[in-house]
């Protein structure tokens, strides 16, 4: 009798456990989740998180909200450098965003990910759809981005419309005053302009954007080329000269002009990111 | 009353302004986004020469890269370029399976070579790195 009482109770205590034990929660999954995030492990995090989401609809949580998972879930992208991947996570995480505030920095987040892209039409879509946030920090982020979106589309007149609101000391009001009155100046080297002084004389795109070296180059490559196809046609014939040169000739002819425009290019964008570079300086200075 | 609803005012918009995302308050990602890549000087491939033909054949790389090469438009089919390719090979295989390897890669540098090769997305290029070879000119799996 004592034994069958025994067993029962033996019985039962392993009942209870087996009904009262879990293996983990929700909430202790997304804290782990959390700390491999912060531990720079992303690829953990995200299958964690992953994990988290699809039984977040069987367990309910209230601690955790879907948007809270999906945006975390950015982050990880956000950390491997996935940016597209980031952005389609914060988008899903927007649209179940339990205040504006969070709702606010999730789109500013997609913002600043299209802008790293240099996908500045998707970014200046967001901002133009986006409300004014409530919040200073967040309403001068949309203004820092509005400047940058723009000036990625060398429209330089609106982008300095939008620095020029960042300003808020008079000394800081002058600086950027002046910093865009130089950005709106700078137009040389015109790519269009070195190419077709490269079409006319070989190097002389080249010398236009001030890079003496390859204008020298280009100029002694063509012009040996050109003097041998001369030099084959008097001692030979037109058709050698054009089987036996041209195909070279035109090569590095046409590569002189390519050249030329890419050369004059590069110039100019390193001339506007020095000024870029100092506007987001002037900006950021009173900025935390 | 009034100084109590401007406390609880107050700290919720405290409470409500804590940043979700620190990284987007900082604008230091965003610095270098207009600086252009800078063209491309210095080669890795000409690097860690073992003997003189090595060091031969990488100045011979260099001269050309920089004087005649960089005249010209980009017109190789494959990544590394066919001169790059000739280096890594002759590194790697010694300098007369070096050699013949990079005149077999000339043959195949066009759009009308039958075989298949993976296209890099970034580069635009197909992917074609020098194998090793052993001395009865089989490929290895040891790289």
């Amino acid at each position: 009798m004592k034994l069958n009482i025994l067993l029962s109770n033996l019985f039962n205590l392993f009942l209870f456990l087996a009904l009262s034990a879990r293996a983990q929660d929700l909430v202790s999954l997304v804290r782990f989740a959390d700390s491999r995030l912060d531990a720079n492990d992303p690829d953990e995090a995200f299958s964690s998180f992953n994990r988290a989401f699809f039984f977040l609809e069987v367990y309910p949580a209230t601690e955790i909200t879907k948007s809270y998972l999906l945006h975390r879930m950015g982050d990880c992208h956000f950390k491997t450098g996935k940016f597209g991947e980031a952005i389609r996570y914060y988008g899903l995480a927007v649209k179940s965003a339990g205040n504006d505030t969070v709702r606010n920095d999730l789109v500013l987040m997609k913002i600043k990910l299209y802008l790293l892209q240099k996908d500045f039409y998707f970014a200046l879509e967001e901002l133009l759809i986006m409300d004014t946030p409530p919040l200073p920090d967040q309403r001068k982020m949309k203004e820092i981005f509005s400047g940058i979106a723009w000036f990625g589309l060398e429209n330089f007149d609106s982008a300095g419309a939008y620095f020029n609101r960042l300003a808020e000391t008079d000394s800081q009001k002058v600086l950027l005053s002046d910093l865009l009155k130089r950005l709106r100046k700078i137009k040389h080297p015109n790519p269009n302009v070195a190419q077709i002084l490269s079409i006319f004389l070989p190097g002389l795109g080249q010398f236009y954007a001030g890079d003496l070296k390859n204008g020298l180059n280009s100029l002694i490559i063509t012009g040996g080329l050109f003097a041998l196809g001369i030099n084959v046609v008097l001692n030979y014939s037109w058709i050698d000269a054009i089987l036996a040169v041209m195909p070279w000739y035109q090569r590095y002819y046409l590569g002189g002009v390519q050249n030329a425009g890419n050369i004059a290019r590069y110039r100019l964008e390193e001339k506007r990111s020095r000024i870029y570079k100092e506007i987001m300086a002037a900006v950021d200075s009173k900025k935390h | 009353m009034r100084l109590i609803c401007t406390i609880i005012i107050s700290l919720l918009s405290i409470f409500q302004g804590s940043p979700v995302f620190p990284q987007l308050y900082q604008t230091g990602d965003l610095k270098e986004l207009f600086t252009p890549p800078h063209p491309e000087t210095g080669f890795t491939t000409a690097k860690d020469n073992r003997n003189e033909i090595e060091l031969f054949l990488s100045g011979l790389f260099l001269v050309y890269k920089n004087f005649i090469s960089s005249q010209d438009g980009s017109h190789c089919t494959f990544s590394p370029s066919c001169s790059e390719y000739c280096v890594q090979s002759v590194k790697k295989n010694g300098l007369l399976i070096g050699l013949a390897d990079s005149f077999d890669r000339l043959t195949r540098c066009n759009g009308m070579s039958p075989e298949k090769y993976i296209r890099n997305p970034e580069t635009g290029l197909f992917d074609d790195v020098p194998e090793i070879f052993n001395r009865y000119i089989y490929k290895t799996d040891i790289q």
